[in-house]
């Protein structure tokens, strides 16, 4: 199911959360809002599930629109159809995992052998078939996180909206969990909308992903593209690390100290900032190439991290390259891949 | 050098001393009364070994029987309105755009910091005839001035706070998400109060329904002035006849407190046991001010409801009162032609009101201090020390303030009132009634404070070269100051407040400002009676006031 938001805006008081916010998420689609703590992805998400009312602008679900002030349109959430996961689980303390999947349908007065058999078919798709007539509070963490992915899933909703749903659990379940909602997503078909500040979380589930900052959305792309393509210096530092070598565009190349970088693309002339992935930063000579001095290597494992002066850039750089043997040391030759030095808006 | 030694060994024998002394002399006044109170209640007048007095007490319907009808009829009714009435209001404080609804507890407490038999004559003050309802031309009264009925409603205006504190203390750590859930889930907002938060109220409830119907049941002063009128007789009001109108039977007195007793404090324990298990339930504690109920159009007619029983149920009591206090005749009118200062000016001009004054500050500064030592000693004993003697100090203070005051007033006369330490009709025996009920508080607030202190603090004070007495002198006691200061402002204005175990061991020239505006209540001089009052609850209101701010974040517990 298709969710649009069109110019939307959301304030609390004097503060505004949520600004100008035009997005579409297309049927089946698995899409991250992605951002630090206070960008309004999660108010974004509650204002996707009628939880909280914009100030302005539109959402529709599936073309029916679901909240317009102008026109006076607010649907409450429990008229939405949705599927969510609360960041704390949220699962009612005081019935049973069995009476949590089965309160939304007993509402919509289903036969109690319909219910029966939906909380079977949820309770086996998270793969807790036996549990239930346990309570929450009998659950450890993981299984209280597949409850809840079960209560959102138990009325066949065609969108699935997940607040932080794995940062309550360890790392070995995270990345399990992770996986598995993919799968059951893809499975269903549904759409599903995930809000999270961990970026690995984000590029590897999900189909797009929105970067929010400050109440926008300030890039929205495929992950990869993301990563290997950020149009502004705040997605490619919040998505990993990057060297960012600002200067001033001639054309066809950039000036960058005392050095004039070869790019792949053309530059409109004037100030210019590349973005340069550590681990796409090369050892050894060809185009680009300048001497270096390594003032610090650090051994991560499967990788070591160098931190090396470069005199005709007049700055440092970070490369990181796969450990093969003891780390570099002393003089160097590095060299910037044309392909690989990505122009950022100014 | 060797000075030092002797200091540091005299300090650390001083503090055991003064443990030692405190803890045996709490304890043997805490329960050498009850052996007294069993005894009694098995023997005759001769103090041979019988059953009399129990098969006595079963047999006479109007003895035991109707009494503990009466008793448990104005306990279960008094906790069933009592319970409704909290929880709607916390939920409308905690969870409705009610407007104002932050600054409801106040008005719930006033009723509550009034003494029960203060808030009953103002009851009467109000509603009996020629009273201030339909002298004010607002035709009949709608309730009864006296009766069981009465009782009923002053109680549930007296301790509707602890469902309200009960609830309101659930509701405002529940997590919001878990409404929100159900409301995603497809469930209306009245849906969601029925099926969730309603069930997760549910142990709350139960809580403050069991602490109205044990506080209703002990309640002496209501009772009282309510019940004798029309003579509906409860438990508390049957003991105090049995033990002060002649002929005297303290075998069938022993008998009711017994019984009284036994039912208050099963209450109180079954509630601490279910508050312990509540805990346990409520899993996730995330509170958020998000997705407060929207009470739509009913807002406004909701607010004039909600803030007109508040303000009439607080403000009322008080401005009876006031108004009475300030009468010349009670039944001459309100006019200013009846007006008068006299009824103030005799707590320093009466002789015996001026006694009661001095007496009142002496024995409960007296009585809240020994109290406070007591919860001193009892607190460190059990928190710090892990030892016996201080849990059995706890457990014993926990249930004297679950006991009735009466039944503590029968057991304390049974005791000193002869024998080898005779204490009967003096100011003493007024003190150690008040240590034995109100030594519970202050253990609880010390206990508290103590128990949030990481016992690092005392090991870092070991280790840089404090002996152990020196670590409570210069570590413990000193971060533990709020919660004992508290403690001591709270047992030192439920001293003030006493007035059931009062009415039984009071004697000529100990009297206390509560005995005297209980008994002039109860020859009817309305005037003098109110005068009194009037300067009690400003003590009260004021120290509460004090003690709650003292206490910062455990404020809202120092109401109850």
């Amino acid at each position: 199911m298709t969710i649009r938001l069109e110019r939307a805006s959301k304030r609390y008081g004097n503060v505004t959360v949520v600004q100008d916010l035009d997005l579409e998420i297309v049927d089946g689609e698995f899409f991250t809002l992605l951002g630090a703590s206070g960008s309004g992805k999660t108010t974004t998400l509650r204002l996707i599930a009628g939880l909280e009312r914009l100030d302005a602008g539109r959402i529709s679900l599936g073309g029916k629109l679901v909240n317009d002030p102008a026109a006076g349109v607010f649907a409450p959430p429990e008229q939405r159809g949705l599927g969510m996961v609360f960041q704390s689980y949220a699962l009612w303390p005081h019935l049973t995992v069995g009476g949590n999947l089965a309160l939304g349908l007993e509402e919509r007065r289903m036969p109690r052998a319909e219910i029966a058999a939906k909380i079977a078919a949820a309770m086996t798709q998270v793969g807790l078939p036996d549990l239930a007539h346990r309570y929450p509070h009998e659950l450890s963490g993981g299984q209280q996180q597949r409850v809840a992915l079960a209560r959102a899933l138990v009325a066949e909703p065609r969108i699935m909206l997940l607040d932080e749903p794995l940062s309550n659990v360890d790392a070995a379940v995270r990345e399990q969990v992770r996986t598995e909602i993919r799968a059951l997503q893809r499975r269903l078909g549904i759409t599903a909308i995930l809000v999270t500040h961990d970026q690995v979380e984000a590029m590897s589930v999900s189909d797009r992903i929105g970067i929010m900052n400050e109440g926008r959305i300030v890039q929205v792309d495929r992950p990869d593209a993301l990563y290997h393509r950020p149009r502004s210096a705040f997605v490619a530092t919040f998505l990993g690390n990057a060297n960012l070598l600002r200067g001033e565009a001639t054309g066809d190349s950039v000036r960058v100290g005392e050095a004039a970088i070869q790019v792949a693309q053309p530059v409109a002339k004037g100030p210019a900032t590349l973005m340069l992935r550590p681990e796409c930063v090369a050892f050894g000579a060809g185009p680009n190439a300048f001497a270096a001095q390594i003032r610090e290597a650090t051994l991560m494992g499967s990788l070591t991290r160098y931190d090396v002066h470069v005199p005709a850039l007049g700055r440092d750089l970070r490369i990181e390259e796969a450990s093969v043997g003891a780390p570099r040391q002393g003089e160097v030759s590095i060299m910037l891949p044309p392909d690989r030095l990505v122009p950022l808006a100014e | 050098m060797a000075e030092g030694i002797v200091r540091r060994l005299l300090s650390t024998f001083g503090f055991i001393a003064v443990a030692v002394v405190t803890a045996v002399i709490f304890l043997f006044v805490s329960i050498y009364p009850y052996i007294e109170l069993l005894r009694t209640s098995l023997s005759d007048d001769a103090g041979r070994l019988t059953g009399a007095n129990w098969t006595g007490a079963f047999a006479a319907q109007y003895l035991l029987l109707t009494p503990l009808l009466h008793s448990m009829s104005v306990g279960i009714g008094t906790a069933l309105t009592a319970t409704a009435l909290g929880a709607l209001l916390a939920w409308f404080s905690v969870r409705t755009d009610l407007p104002g609804a932050r600054a409801v507890l106040p008005f719930v407490a006033i009723p509550h910091i009034i003494p029960g038999f203060q808030l009953a004559s103002a009851w009467v003050l109000i509603f009996t005839r020629g009273g201030l309802w339909d002298t004010m031309l607002l035709g009949r009264a709608p309730v009864p001035p006296y009766g069981g009925i009465a009782i009923w409603l002053v109680l549930t205006l007296h301790l509707y706070i602890f469902s309200f504190m009960a609830s309101a203390g659930v509701l405002s750590t529940l997590d919001s998400s878990l409404e929100e859930a159900a409301r995603v889930a497809g469930l209306r907002p009245w849906r969601v109060l029925a099926r969730v938060t309603l069930p997760l109220m549910v142990p709350a409830m139960l809580s403050g329904l069991l602490l109205c119907f044990a506080y209703a049941m002990e309640e002496f002063g209501a009772p009282s002035l309510l019940g004798a009128p029309t003579g509906y007789s409860t438990l508390t009001t049957s003991i105090y006849e049995l033990a002060t109108t002649p002929p005297l039977s303290f075998g069938s007195a022993s008998v009711l407190s017994i019984v009284l007793g036994a039912v208050a404090v099963l209450v109180l324990i079954g509630n601490l046991r279910l508050a312990a298990r509540t805990r346990i339930a409520m899993i996730s504690g995330k509170a958020s001010g998000r997705g407060k109920f929207a009470l739509g159009r009913w807002r406004w007619p909701l607010t004039a409801v909600v803030w007109i029983f508040l303000l009439a149920t607080s403000f009322g009591p008080l401005a009876a009162l006031a108004l009475t206090s300030f009468l010349d005749t009670w039944g001459h009118g309100y006019g200013p032609g009846n007006w008068t200062l006299a009824r103030h000016a005799a707590l320093i001009s009466n002789p015996e009101l001026a006694q009661a004054v001095l007496n009142t500050f002496g024995m409960a500064v007296i009585a809240a201090a020994a109290a406070t030592l007591v919860g001193v000693v009892t607190a460190y004993g059990h928190i710090r020390l892990r030892a016996r003697w201080a849990a059995a100090m706890d457990r014993i203070s926990f249930l004297s303030f679950a006991t009735p005051g009466l039944v503590i007033g029968v057991a304390l006369t049974l005791a000193f009132g002869g024998g080898l330490i005779n204490l009967y009709g003096t100011y003493a025996i007024l003190v150690i009634a008040y240590i034995v009920r109100f030594s519970g508080i202050a253990v609880r607030s010390v206990s508290t404070d103590l128990a949030r202190i990481g016992p690092d603090l005392e090991a870092a004070g070991r280790i840089a070269g404090l002996p152990p007495a020196r670590v409570i002198a210069r570590i413990t006691l000193p971060i533990a100051r709020e919660g004992i200061v508290a403690g001591f402002l709270l047992a030192f204005i439920n001293c003030v407040k006493e007035i059931s175990a009062t009415s039984l061991l009071v004697s000529q020239g100990h009297e206390t400002l509560a005995y005297e505006a209980y008994l002039r209540f109860q020859e009817g001089n309305y005037t003098q009676g109110s005068a009194v009052s009037l300067w009690m609850i400003a003590l009260s209101l004021a120290i509460t006031a004090l003690a709650a701010r003292r206490g910062g974040k455990e404020s809202r517990e120092i109401l109850t």
